[in-house]
């Protein structure tokens, strides 16, 4: 079965299939790595077939140059699995974990689990990493693996380390005010350049604070 | 926040804002970076990587060790200094990469030796800023839409490369011809943020800044700073540049609390390499996202290793070595250039190693020939080397019925007499003492051909799991004088009998090591078939050596390719082959990446292990589907074979339970058979149960 004489046979046979399937393999990606791989095991089968002249007629191939016979029957073997499942639909990006469109916003699924983690992990006091488990994926971190846009502000939250807790609950509502201050001033900021940069020259007529009014959101 | 902003989230808005506003504007101007460019890159400050990298070699060479981070850190720090003096001149915060790359140097070298390796880093900079730059898509159909419209097009970007190597950048994306001027800031040492290049730029090009539009990403200097000075500005503003940002932001977090996310940010850039790539199968999927992290990581650990550890010979042994040496092959212009380490694909197993290394028989050896599935007398016999029908009559003098009785392997020497007398005899043992030399000799001249005993230091990488090859190895031939070092370097080390460790035959586990870590093992003991399914060669398996036809040389006595146990591999075949083919996609996507990593290659590994370790206690119902069914067979003749059809226990019925969970005990990957049953929520409570069993709850 792996001998120079089958190789050869198999890789020609390849070679006519792809020849007379020109217009067969629409997926250019699968038809490009199909071409690569029939050139590797060409320069491969013709590597070999040189040193089986250089050792003798019919020696088993990978008596001649066991890693480059393998790479050969493996480029083969690709080449043929590809041809025979070229029609089949191929499956979306399933388990990658950057999906950006798909996970923009929790879901509602998502919101629910999150809370009941929480919950959980709240009642088993243990926050820090490491110390979680033996050397697993915690909760936070499956939960990351499955859908991490959406989810990293939460295991942050609770990778905090488990002595700063109670310092943290100090800080807490300073920490609310601080960022609701800073929202205000953001705000108030951002309507004073909106004010001085956009709106200036479209209303020149009307006071600073009817345009200021004006500006104000509807609410 | 309610914004004043106009916002463009595609190249499709820019296209219809401009359009809106043509009527009412002569020059349109865009920011370069992340509006008509995009680098695949989590962080730009990743594109300086690369720069200290090479500082860092160039200091090895002269015997002063910097970490990649020191001297990324001293480039951060000069950078910053030369920015504060060109403020105190007068200009704006800005440096050029050619001040920076003099400066850096010299905080290691003389002024006139600083100045020779200026242009090898800005060499290396640039390579690497072409290999990670692309166009955003649709950008480059907006500025030859817009510049058909008869508007100017000029570029602005806050930038510290030279506006030649920008061009440059722009040209090999196809931006050639598209725009009338650049300008960048480390030229003139001015800058977007304070308008003051936008200045300049309406001074030299002589527009109306009332006729003029301005896109970029930036709010304040691509939007407020324009705005000023009387264009009309847009930001631009896709979702996934903002998702990606934010992920940044986040991982960045969760890498200073723990470094184990530093492999979540190189997952996410090989994610930006991968693209919208459809896989073929979702085992493909799992080669790609899950496996091939886990062996591509394993032979980079490796490789620091033998840099380290001044290994001459390096054995990969049949047949997981097929997929470790391509691998290994791959990294090794990047990674080991200048080191010359020859490599060699062995035949060499459990099987072909264990003859050699019979001489008494003993505990060691009778443990290692009953380790099977039926252990009996046949088995052990058959592992000897030796034919089970030459020794019936043996077996019926000593009193021995049949040699298919099987035998409890921890009671052979309590229990069973007529075995010990059966093994004792003199006629055995000195037919096994027989074999066993030739064996050897066998062995000793296959290993001389691949110039083992002419090398001093050797190692031995495999997948995994007990070192027994290397035991059987080190059996035979400890008292050789020409016996070298060898170093095992498995991925996981979990060794199941006593090994011969001495001073010159060591065993490493790479990601997990029984003494080093004994509770860490769940994901490689769960389900270790998988790493022999991914890994496996498409040949049969040796079963001991032979003198060749023309009897020069030594070579393999592989298993039948029409033997049942190869024929049964084969219904697999299509399951290894989509595996494979996902890991040696990851591989050229980790090829890629692999300039730009900072630390060294364990630390990713530990985020790549959850990854595994997520795959195989929480399967999708699909990931579950994939391995179903399967074969394996190891090199001792150990079968394997899973079959689990997936069916849905009636829930209430109890006998439907029993049989599921009696299914559940004899299924090889537990976990996948509890997924495929289809009942939500019954992996935790199987995952939870079993923790609780293995008392490794916390």
């Amino acid at each position: 079965m792996h001998s120079i004489d089958f190789s050869k046979q198999r890789l020609t046979r390849l070679r006519m299939a792809l020849a007379q399937t020109e217009s067969g393999m629409n997926d250019l990606v699968e038809r490009t790595r199909f071409e690569r791989l029939l050139e590797d095991a060409g320069i491969l089968l013709d590597e070999l077939d040189a040193k089986s002249e250089r050792y003798g007629e019919g020696s088993h191939l990978l008596e001649l140059d066991p890693f480059l016979a393998t790479r050969l029957i493996y480029c083969l073997d690709q080449c043929e699995h590809i041809f025979h499942k070229k029609d089949e639909p191929r499956t979306k990006n399933q388990l990658c974990i950057d999906d950006p469109e798909r996970l923009l916003y929790p879901s509602l699924m998502q919101t629910t689990t999150r809370q009941l983690l929480k919950v959980i992990l709240s009642v088993r006091k243990k926050r820090s990493g490491d110390d979680f488990g033996y050397n697993q994926p915690t909760f936070r971190e499956v939960l990351y693996l499955k859908s991490p846009a959406s989810l990293q502000p939460i295991t942050v939250c609770l990778l905090k380390e488990p002595k700063r807790r109670w310092r943290q609950c100090v800080t807490q509502p300073m920490l609310l005010a601080a960022k609701v201050i800073h929202r205000m001033l953001s705000y108030a900021k951002t309507t004073w350049e909106n004010y001085r940069f956009h709106i200036r020259r479209k209303r020149k007529s009307r006071s600073v604070w009817q345009k200021m009014v004006g500006l104000l959101p509807p609410w | 926040m309610w914004s004043f902003y106009s916002r463009c989230g595609s190249a499709e808005d820019v296209s219809t804002a401009i359009a809106k506003y043509r009527h009412e504007v002569d020059v349109v101007t865009f920011d370069v970076f992340d509006t008509l460019l995009q680098r695949r890159v989590m962080d730009p400050d990743w594109t300086k990587i690369p720069a200290a990298q090479v500082v860092s070699r160039i200091l090895e060479l002269k015997s002063v060790v910097v970490p990649v981070r020191g001297t990324l850190a001293d480039r951060l720090a000069v950078e910053h200094a030369l920015r504060q003096a060109a403020a105190a001149e007068g200009m704006d915060n800005e440096c050029h990469v050619t001040d920076v790359f003099k400066s850096w140097l010299e905080c290691y070298f003389g002024s006139e030796e600083a100045a020779g390796y200026v242009g090898q880093l800005l060499e290396e900079e640039m390579r690497r800023e072409f290999s990670v730059c692309e166009a955003v898509p649709g950008m480059l159909e907006t500025v030859r839409e817009v510049k058909s419209w008869g508007k100017r097009v000029l570029l602005a970007s806050d930038m510290y490369l030279d506006s030649a190597h920008i061009a440059d950048l722009l040209n090999a994306n196809g931006y050639e011809g598209s725009y009338e001027a650049l300008y960048v800031s480390s030229v003139h040492k001015l800058t977007k943020g304070t308008g003051r290049l936008y200045e300049l730029m309406i001074d030299e090009q002589e527009f109306d800044p009332t006729r003029w539009i301005h896109i970029g990403d930036n709010r304040w200097s691509d939007v407020h700073s324009p705005a000023r000075l009387g264009a009309r500005t847009f930001l631009f503003a896709p979702k996934c540049l903002s998702v990606r940002r934010k992920k940044a932001r986040s991982l960045k977090k969760l890498c200073s609390v723990s470094p184990r996310w530093h492999g979540a940010e190189l997952m996410e850039v090989v994610a930006l390499h991968t693209g919208n790539r459809a896989f073929r199968s979702v085992a493909s999927e799992i080669g790609y996202w899950v496996l091939g992290p886990i062996f591509v990581n394993f032979i980079h650990q490796v490789i620091e290793r033998i840099q380290r550890e001044n290994i001459g010979l390096l054995l990969f042994p049949a047949r997981d070595g097929f997929l470790l040496r391509s691998i290994y092959d791959r990294l090794k212009p990047i990674l080991l250039s200048n080191l010359n380490v020859r490599t060699e694909y062995v035949f060499l197993n459990r099987k072909s190693a264990f003859a050699a290394s019979l001489n008494e028989i003993g505990p060691r050896e009778i443990r290692y020939g009953l380790s099977s599935g039926e252990p009996c007398l046949r088995n052990l016999v058959k592992r000897f080397n030796l034919n089970p029908d030459d020794f019936m009559d043996l077996a019926r003098e000593v009193g021995i019925d049949s040699l298919d009785d099987p035998l409890d392997v921890r009671n052979v020497f309590f229990d069973h007499d007529n075995v010990l007398l059966f093994l004792r005899h003199p006629r055995f043992l000195d037919a096994v003492r027989r074999k066993s030399a030739e064996s050897r000799r066998l062995l000793k001249d296959y290993l001389d051909q691949l110039g083992f005993w002419k090398t001093d230091r050797v190692a031995l990488v495999d997948v995994g799991w007990g070192g027994t090859t290397q035991d059987c190895l080190t059996f035979a031939f400890q008292d050789d004088p020409a016996w070298p070092n060898v170093l095992g370097l498995y991925m996981s080390f979990v060794p199941w009998m006593p090994l011969c460790r001495t001073r010159r035959s060591k065993y490493r586990g790479v990601f997990f090591e029984d003494r080093r870590d004994p509770v860490g093992h769940a994901p490689f003991a769960s389900f270790p078939e998988l790493f022999e399914i991914a890994s496996r060669a498409p040949h049969p398996t040796a079963e001991g050596f032979r003198k060749s036809d023309t009897g020069d040389n030594v070579v393999p006595v592989l298993q039948s390719t029409d033997a049942q146990p190869f024929l049964n591999e084969l219904n697999n075949k299509s399951l290894t082959l989509d595996l494979q083919a996902g890991i040696f996609a990851f591989l050229e996507s980790y090829a890629a990446v692999l300039p730009f990593l900072e630390h060294p290659p364990g630390t990713y590994g530990s985020f790549f292990l959850s990854q595994l370790d997520r795959l195989i206690r929480f399967p999708s119902a699909k990931e579950a589907k994939c391995f179903e069914d399967f074969y394996h067979q190891e090199d001792f003749g150990v079968e394997v074979l899973t079959h689990h059809v997936h069916h849905k226990p009636n829930a209430a019925s109890w006998t439907s339970w029993k049989k599921f969970l009696r299914t559940a005990s004899r299924t090889l990957w537990k976990e996948g058979f509890v997924v495929g049953s289809g009942y939500p929520g019954l992996i935790h409570i199987f995952n939870l149960g079993k923790a609780l069993y293995m008392k490794k709850w916390s």
